[in-house]
This record gives C-alpha cells, sequence and structure tokens, in this order.
C-alpha cells in the first residue's frame, strides 16, 4: 500500500516515513503544496497525509484541487491551527480527518488503519464482540466475562465496543473521547483515564486476567 | 456582564426632550412678552387718546367761558346743542340747580380738571334696552356751576375680552406646537440614536462585523457613525492580523513540538523494542510526554481563547441540547467526583434549545463543572442544574471571595490556596468567551457556603 505524505518540515517528514516504512507502508514525499498537487493527481495513492500549512501552494487548496479534480482518495490534514473553525473548514475543503500538530504518531497510525478499512468497505454487520473469555452481545447490550454477567453504564459499554472493535490497535484518549462523547474537544487531562479505571475494575474484578493494556504516553489497548 | 438592557434609550429622560420641555417654556415667556406689549401698545394707547379727547374738549370750553363773551344762557345752549348731537360725548351744566345737557344726573366723586375718571352711564340703545357702559370725564368750574365733559368708551370690556381670549388660546396653540413638534424631533432623534445604541450593542457581543447605519445626508449622526465605523474598520484589521500572528505563532512552535513528540515517541518505541518494559529511560520518556501534555493543554487554551476573545471565531449556529449537553459533561466527569468522594447531583429540563456550537457549550460547562470538582474538596456535594435558558454550577466547597470575583475571569489568574492545583487557570475565562459568543451572561454567586455559577442564554423567541 501506498501512501502520499505532503509536509514541508523536513524533520516531520522523516519520522513520519521511517514509522510507517516500519508499519510496512510504502510511501512518496512532497514539501510543498504544488509538488504535492502533481504527484497526487498522476500517481495512485491508498490515503494522503497532507499538511495544513505549505509553501506555495496551502494545504486546503490541494485538497479542494483535487477533490475538484474527482479524486477520492482518503484525506487525513495535519495543522498547526486546532481551532474549531479550522477544523470544520478541513474537514468542508473535503479532509476525511483532520489531526492537530503536535500529535502521536499511534494516533496518526490509528486514523489511517480507521480510513483504509472504511474505504475498504469495513466488515459488514456484526453482532458480537469478543477478546479471550470476554463477549460483548451488541443487539442485547450485555457482557459476559466467562460467562459472569458484568453490569457496564452506557458510556462503559460504548468504551469497550471501541476498544474491541480495534482489537490489537493502540485507541488515543483523544480518539476515545470523540467517539464516546462526540465533541471536538480535546479535555487533555486524565479524565478518559478514570473512566478506564472504572471500566477495568468492573471488567477485572477478582482474580480475573488484565484485559485493558495501558500504552504509555500513547492510549489504550485490548490485545 | 452586560447590561445593555437597562441602559435603553427612554423619552423622558433623553436631553432632547428635556430641551424641547425648557424650550416650550421659553417660547411661552417670549409669546406672554410679546402680547403684554401689544396689550399695552393698543388698550392703553386707546384710553390715552380718549383722556386725551376729554381733556381737549374741556379745555375748549374752559377757554370758551374765560373769554366771557358767553353769558350763562349763552352756554346754556351750546351745552344743549353740542350735546343733543354728540353720539359719544356726554355734557351736563349744573348751574342753579338746574342741570342740562344729557346726563340725568352730575356724576359724583368725578376728578376736576385736568385729571380724569371713569364712571358708569346707563345708556338707552336703539332697541330700547338699556346697557351700563364706562364714560371718562372731568368737570370745571364755569361762572355760575360745573360743567362735566365726558366721552363713553367704545365697547372696552369687550375689547379687553377678546384680547385676552385671543392670547391665552395663541399661548395654548404656541404651547401644543411646540410640544409636537419636540415630540417629532425627539422621536427622529431617538429613532437615530437607537440605530446607534443597537448597533454597538452587537457589537459588545462580538459581533464585530457589524456598521452603524449613516443616513447619508452627512448631518452629526453620520460624523459619528463614520468615525466608529472608521474605528471599528481599523479594529477589525488588527484583530485579523492578531488572528494572523497567533496563527503564525501557532505554526512556529508546534513544528517544533511535533518534532519533539515524534522524536520521544520514538525513543520509546526503541526503549520497548529491546525488551524492557519496565526501562527507567522509558519512565522517563513518558513523563517527559506527560509535561508535554501539559504544555500543550496552556498553550492550546491560551490560542483559543485569543480567538474567542477576538470574536474572530465564526461558526454557524445549530440548535444544542442544553439538556444533552449537561448529561454529557456529567457522565464524563461523574466518576472524576466519585473518586473524590464527592455527591454530584443532576437536574436537567428537557426541550431547551440553543443556538450555538454544541463542542464550545460542551466545554464552557465542562470547564464549570471541573473547577467546581477540582475545587471543592474532598467529600463536598456539587450539583449541575440546566433549566429553560440557564446553568447553573455549585458547590459548597470554599466558594470565592466576594472581590475575588471579577478576578478570577482574567487569564492565568488563580485564587493564592489553589495554585497547587493543576489546571491552566485558563478555565474561566474560555467560559466567559463562550458566553459571550453565544450571547450568554455569566454569574458568580456565594452559594452559602461555596460557590454557583450560572450561564444564562438569551430565549430562542427574542433573538
Amino acid at each position: 500500500m501506498k501512501l502520499l505524505l505532503v509536509e514541508d518540515d523536513q524533520t516531520t517528514l522523516t519520522y513520519l516515513s521511517k514509522g510507517l516504512k516500519e508499519l510496512g507502508y510504502a510511501t512518496d514525499e512532497a514539501g510543498t503544496g504544488v509538488d504535492g498537487l502533481h504527484l497526487a493527481t498522476t500517481g495512485h495513492y491508498e490515503l494522503i497525509i497532507l499538511d495544513r500549512m505549505l509553501p506555495q501552494l496551502d494545504g486546503l487548496a490541494v485538497l479542494a484541487a483535487l477533490r475538484a479534480a474527482g479524486n477520492h482518495t482518503p484525506v487525513i490534514i495535519l495543522s498547526a491551527l486546532s481551532h474549531v473553525d479550522e477544523r470544520i473548514r478541513g474537514l468542508k475543503a473535503g479532509g476525511d480527518d483532520y489531526l492537530t500538530k503536535p500529535f502521536s504518531f499511534a494516533e496518526l497510525q490509528l486514523r489511517i488503519e480507521n480510513l483504509l478499512n472504511r474505504s475498504a468497505g469495513g466488515d459488514g454487520t456484526v453482532t458480537t464482540l469478543e477478546a479471550g473469555d470476554l463477549r460483548m452481545d451488541l443487539v442485547g447490550h450485555r457482557v459476559t466475562r466467562g460467562g459472569d454477567a458484568i453490569v457496564l453504564q452506557p458510556k462503559e459499554f460504548q468504551l469497550l465496543r471501541y476498544l474491541l472493535e480495534y482489537r490489537g490497535q493502540v485507541v488515543s484518549r483523544t480518539l476515545l473521547f470523540e467517539a464516546v462523547w462526540d465533541y471536538h474537544f480535546d479535555p487533555k487531562t486524565n479524565v478518559i483515564d478514570v473512566h478506564i479505571a472504572k471500566l477495568r475494575k468492573k471488567l477485572e474484578a477478582g482474580d480475573r486476567s488484565q484485559l485493558i493494556d495501558t500504552v504509555r504516553g500513547a492510549g489504550y489497548v485490548i490485545r | 456582564m452586560l447590561s445593555a438592557s437597562s441602559s435603553r434609550l427612554r423619552y423622558p429622560r433623553t436631553s432632547i426632550w428635556r430641551l424641547t420641555v425648557l424650550f416650550t417654556a421659553l417660547s411661552l415667556v417670549v409669546n406672554a412678552l410679546v402680547l403684554g406689549t401689544v396689550y399695552w401698545l393698543t388698550v392703553s394707547e386707546r384710553e390715552r387718546q380718549l383722556q386725551h379727547n376729554v381733556l381737549v374738549a374741556a379745555d375748549t370750553f374752559r377757554q370758551l367761558t374765560a373769554l366771557g363773551t358767553n353769558s350763562e344762557a349763552g352756554l346754556r345752549r351750546v351745552v344743549e346743542a353740542h350735546a343733543r348731537g354728540a353720539a359719544n360725548t356726554l355734557l351736563a351744566l349744573d348751574a342753579d340747580g338746574q342741570l342740562v345737557g344729557n346726563l340725568s344726573e352730575f356724576p359724583p366723586r368725578l376728578p376736576q380738571y385736568p385729571s380724569t375718571g371713569r364712571f358708569p352711564v346707563a345708556v338707552s340703545r336703539l332697541s330700547g334696552e338699556v346697557a351700563v357702559e364706562m364714560a371718562r370725564g372731568t368737570w370745571l368750574e364755569v361762572g355760575a356751576g360745573r360743567l362735566m365733559v365726558a366721552q363713553l368708551e367704545a365697547d372696552p370690556g369687550d375689547y379687553r375680552g377678546n384680547f385676552l381670549l385671543a392670547s391665552v388660546l395663541a399661548l395654548a396653540l404656541a404651547l401644543l406646537l411646540t410640544l409636537f413638534i419636540g415630540y417629532l424631533f425627539n422621536r427622529r432623534q431617538v429613532k437615530r440614536l437607537r440605530g446607534l445604541s443597537d448597533g454597538i450593542e452587537r457589537i459588545q457581543q462580538g459581533r464585530m462585523d457589524t456598521r452603524l447605519y449613516s443616513s447619508g445626508n452627512g448631518d452629526e449622526f453620520d460624523i459619528l457613525a463614520g468615525q466608529v465605523n472608521h474605528m471599528l474598520d481599523e479594529i477589525d484589521e488588527l484583530l485579523h492580523s492578531v488572528a494572523g500572528v497567533t496563527d503564525n505563532i501557532a505554526h512556529d512552535l508546534r513544528t517544533p513540538l511535533s518534532r519533539i513528540q515524534l522524536r520521544m515517541e520514538d525513543v520509546g518505541a526503541a526503549l520497548q523494542g529491546q525488551g524492557e518494559r519496565s526501562h527507567p529511560q522509558a519512565q522517563t520518556v513518558a513523563e517527559a510526554q506527560a509535561d508535554m501534555q501539559q504544555l500543550l493543554a496552556t498553550f492550546d487554551a491560551m490560542l483559543e481563547l485569543a480567538r474567542l476573545e477576538q470574536g474572530v471565531l465564526q461558526f454557524e449556529g445549530e440548535p444544542c441540547d442544553l439538556a444533552k449537553i449537561s448529561t454529557d459533561v456529567a457522565e464524563l466527569l461523574g466518576p472524576v467526583a466519585e473518586e473524590k468522594d464527592q455527591h454530584l447531583q443532576v437536574q436537567v429540563t428537557d426541550g431547551s434549545r440553543v443556538t450555538g456550537d454544541p463542542s464550545l457549550l460542551f466545554r464552557a460547562v465542562y470547564n464549570l463543572l471541573d473547577n467546581a470538582i477540582r475545587h471543592a474538596g474532598q467529600g463536598a456535594r456539587v450539583t449541575l442544574s440546566q433549566g429553560a435558558a440557564h446553568i447553573t454550577v455549585s458547590d459548597n466547597g470554599p466558594g470565592i471571595p466576594e472581590g475575588e470575583r471579577e478576578r478570577v475571569f482574567r487569564r492565568l489568574y488563580r485564587l493564592d490556596q489553589s495554585r497547587h492545583h493543576s489546571g491552566t487557570g485558563l478555565g474561566l475565562s474560555v467560559v466567559r468567551a463562550i458566553a459571550r459568543l453565544h450571547g450568554a451572561t455569566i454569574t458568580l454567586t456565594d452559594a452559602n457556603p461555596g460557590l454557583s455559577v450560572t450561564l444564562d442564554f438569551p430565549l430562542e423567541d427574542s433573538v
């Protein structure tokens, strides 16, 4: 799978391409908007990572030109502008996701995987999710572990569901918050940690094994 | 904190209306003076004329008798002849107890020549009616007796009455006219002023694209509006350049921050790759990353606040459900309150719609509840209650002394005792900026004990 990186900061570009290559992606790189637009229209990419502020041609202008030309490659916008209105402008211009600098690579990786799964058509209808001895019934809203029912609050249920849907991937706190609460806002405190701790207490009560792992500086994962 | 509604323009209190009343009073005084002068010049002039006529007539008779050429009988004939032919002249000669002339009685208490006096006379009109009229006259010694000379005043009562009536009518008309014209003036000026005042109120609410109305005829209001608009243009330009500067700062600082973040992650991943999960350096890297999160929180809040306060942030309002937002915030922060053994009570009322940005409103309520939970202390009672157009967060913690309440809105301001609490020190400033964008007011009150913070939103139908 080939990705296009358009980013004017050489250091960021190097780290991104290095990280993506380690994950098994091939990358093409561009340092200006003009080069980026040229590569995007001539080559074939699974996904484009586009910086918002670029020399010569602004990131949003590149995106607009791309969409006007009928190119529907998923685009993740990287931006130093974190404001709600900037985010909305980015998504309106045709961006599929918007990530504010500085971002964690783990978060970017997760969003890339999300978008690639989405453009691949998703996995259809799922009614139960599993991980080890944990079973989650999405229709009946029941959670059991080793056959014992576990009572969860609605938000706890949604948190667990999200972690299970992205089983094996590290999910950041911001992503969890946005998925479960649906507001564009980063609480930037340990508030999500408190929710996960509560969820853990219920899931891992007694001498049950640890289910949710903490990845330092990145987020949570169910392996 | 806006109290624009209490300072709306009201009729009896405008300076124009006071001037109108003053002007009306002044014009009444001037009119009264003019009428007084006219009265003096006409009515009293007539009386002086009459007196003059009487004296001339009396003088003629005096000279006639002084010549001595006429006998007493001759004088009597002259008087009788004059009295018979005159319509307005009254003559009476009282000699040897005999009265000659056109009066039946010699008027008593009449001053002697050259003074004159007034006295009533019964006059029989042609129609046969008898009326009382006033006459002015005098008397003088002639030979054997007294001669009275007088003239009837021409309808003096009627004339004076008409004059007074006309004066009162004229003054009343002048009063009504000045008041009416004053009212029209006032209405026009107040309308213009109200237009200006409404425009300024919108600007106060952060709608910086508002411009004041100018009628185009170059009057003082147009000049004022033009000056204010010019000022607004300059402020607008300044704000946009400030917004540009903050965007550049954001970009210039975020690029190195991005590199640090990626490098630290790289180091962290390399350390984990060595298979030592509890590597001491991994712990250090994680702590450095946590520090950076703290740094970013303040950085983001300051930039966002700058934009919110400048009113640069433009959003398309959408209907927001205050009950849902309140419930969501409570669900997010509930476990945090639980950790502190606090009792979080939530009261919501369905069906309240406010136009705005749900994420911004969520953040405002989040900041308020987060503040309360953070500062109220272990085991406190925290209440989040939401009504048709308000959201109140109160706690029974230490509260804020009255003198400090306005200061807590300042950027980075913290009460001394809360320095050790985590947080950016920007929470309430952000809440106030968001409230302003939504036309809401924020009020801090004493919860006895503790603090109560209320956001009051404008009612939907009044927008």
